[in-house]
């Protein structure tokens, strides 16, 4: 399957990454890992794009970032703040919206395209 | 982790991250943990090195633009509460239109100054209130920003860093006096932490002020001519150069809003509301005359201003309006300037 478009990708990724961390807090490198795992790697989120992404998303209080300790060195690892499970709920719900938008609008307007054609 | 490429990456990125010292370890710390981790995936018999650490860094993307994005978010901690476009509006209208003012003969020009010095002392007043007719309503403005409210949350922020926020969020003429500070062992990288909502930039001084002074120094700040200045309270109350130098205010619109040699006029109506407009156009005027002070002190008298490491002359602007204090004879070289200046640009 043909990987998205990039802007589609960037407008949703604070959601994908928020998505990662619920009921498990992660580590950047395992982020990417998992996002790409359960994506069947059609979301191949870059580093150099994900740390600014938690970072900011850690300064407006989504997720909260701590050190621990591992086997083989320590690694900061981000949990969802209530605030984060809020935010992920909301834009869920209006990706859903949005979603319903879509199938309502373009889905009639691509069937009259084929029956002209 | 023996691949010095990395470690020259990384050490690019902590340097451009524009955050205190703790925090740029942790982030190269935790990127680094990150290219570790990469590079046991990627690394192994048969691979070209070159190639894969190239491949590895690439993910990351260059230096600059990753500290780019990851000190973002830290830079927006002070945020302005309550907006007050309509009192700036209402100044902008308010200000006289007799420019330049006749320059005035020295006096100890610190009109407020206050301080939390160490006793944890109200709020000390050192002269009275200096009154001048053109200065009124261009002071009003600074204290306007004192009065405005913000909310702050520094956690371990470099002074100097702190000041640049501050400055963003309250419109104010901000200027720190870092010799003084330094002269007392205030250094710009010294860590500031402080949480507050929704109080008077005023108030966030004076609690930056105690916090600077809990270990001796006697850092104040004090009003003057349209700017706040963050100083040491031995400096506000000097009378220092003021005998000497003299202050006028210029009104730069008629160069400000002159058709410029590269054509950067005022932006047209692009389909935006009024509001968006009045402040693109704001924005380009504040742009411009930032190059105009810039012009001035490159042009006139160099090594005077502050803001070139000297000692007696500073520029500051306002609503096109541009307040030099200067001593006298660089005033003359000043005014001369901008004079050259409005009657070649209305000749376009």
């Amino acid at each position: 399957m043909r990987p998205f478009h990039a802007d589609l990708i960037r407008s949703s990724t604070d959601v994908l990454v928020l998505a990662t961390l619920v009921g498990q807090a992660r580590y950047g490198y395992e982020i990417l890992q998992t996002l790409r795992r359960q994506s069947k790697g059609q979301v191949g989120l870059s580093a150099g794009s994900l740390y600014p992404i938690l970072h900011r998303l850690e300064v407006e209080g989504a997720v909260r970032g701590s050190w621990r300790e591992g086997t083989t060195r320590r690694r900061r690892y981000y949990a969802l703040t209530a605030r984060g499970r809020r935010l992920l709920r909301d834009k869920a719900a209006e990706w859903e919206r949005f979603s319903g938008l879509v199938d309502r609008l373009l889905k009639p307007a691509l069937g009259s395209l084929s029956s002209n054609s | 982790m023996s691949e010095q490429e990395f470690e020259t990456y990384l050490e690019a990125v902590a340097r451009r991250l524009a955050l205190s010292p703790g925090r740029r370890e942790e982030i190269r710390d935790e990127l680094r943990g990150h290219l570790e981790e990469r590079w046991a995936e990627v690394d192994g018999p048969g691979v070209d090195r070159a190639q894969a650490v190239r491949r590895v860094l690439e993910e990351f993307g260059p230096a600059e633009r990753l500290a780019v994005g990851i000190s973002r978010p830290y830079r927006r901690r002070v945020r302005r509460i309550a907006g007050t476009v309509a009192a700036s509006l209402l100044l902008t209208v308010l200000i006289p239109l007799h420019f330049p003012s006749a320059p005035r003969a020295g006096g100890v020009d610190a009109a407020r100054a206050r301080s939390v010095a160490g006793s944890g002392l109200p709020l000390l007043s050192l002269t009275p209130l200096a009154t001048e007719v053109t200065a009124g309503p261009v002071e009003d403005r600074a204290s306007a920003a004192l009065e405005r409210s913000i909310a702050v949350k520094l956690e371990e922020v470099p002074l100097s860093e702190a000041f640049d926020e501050l400055r963003e969020a309250t419109d104010a003429n901000l200027w720190v006096n870092w010799v003084a500070l330094e002269s007392e062992g205030v250094e710009r990288d010294r860590p500031l932490s402080m949480a507050l909502h929704d109080v008077p930039f005023r108030r966030v001084l004076d609690l930056v002020c105690a916090e600077l002074n809990a270990g001796g120094p006697q850092v104040a700040y004090g009003v003057s001519e349209n700017v706040i200045e963050i100083s040491t309270l031995s400096e506000l109350r000097a009378p220092q150069a003021d005998s000497l130098t003299v202050r006028r205010v210029y009104d730069a619109r008629p160069i400000l809003d002159a058709s410029w040699p590269e054509g950067k006029a005022p932006p047209a109506a692009t389909g935006d509301g009024p509001t968006e407009r009045i402040r693109a156009r704001g924005e380009l005027a504040r742009e411009r005359a930032d190059l105009l002070a810039d012009l001035i002190r490159s042009q006139v008298d160099p090594q005077q201003w502050f803001a070139n490491g000297g000692l007696s002359a500073s520029v500051n602007h306002f609503a096109g309006l541009l307040v030099v204090r200067a001593p006298a004879d660089t005033q003359e070289k000043v005014a001369d300037l901008i004079a050259q200046l409005t009657e070649r640009l209305a000749d376009r």
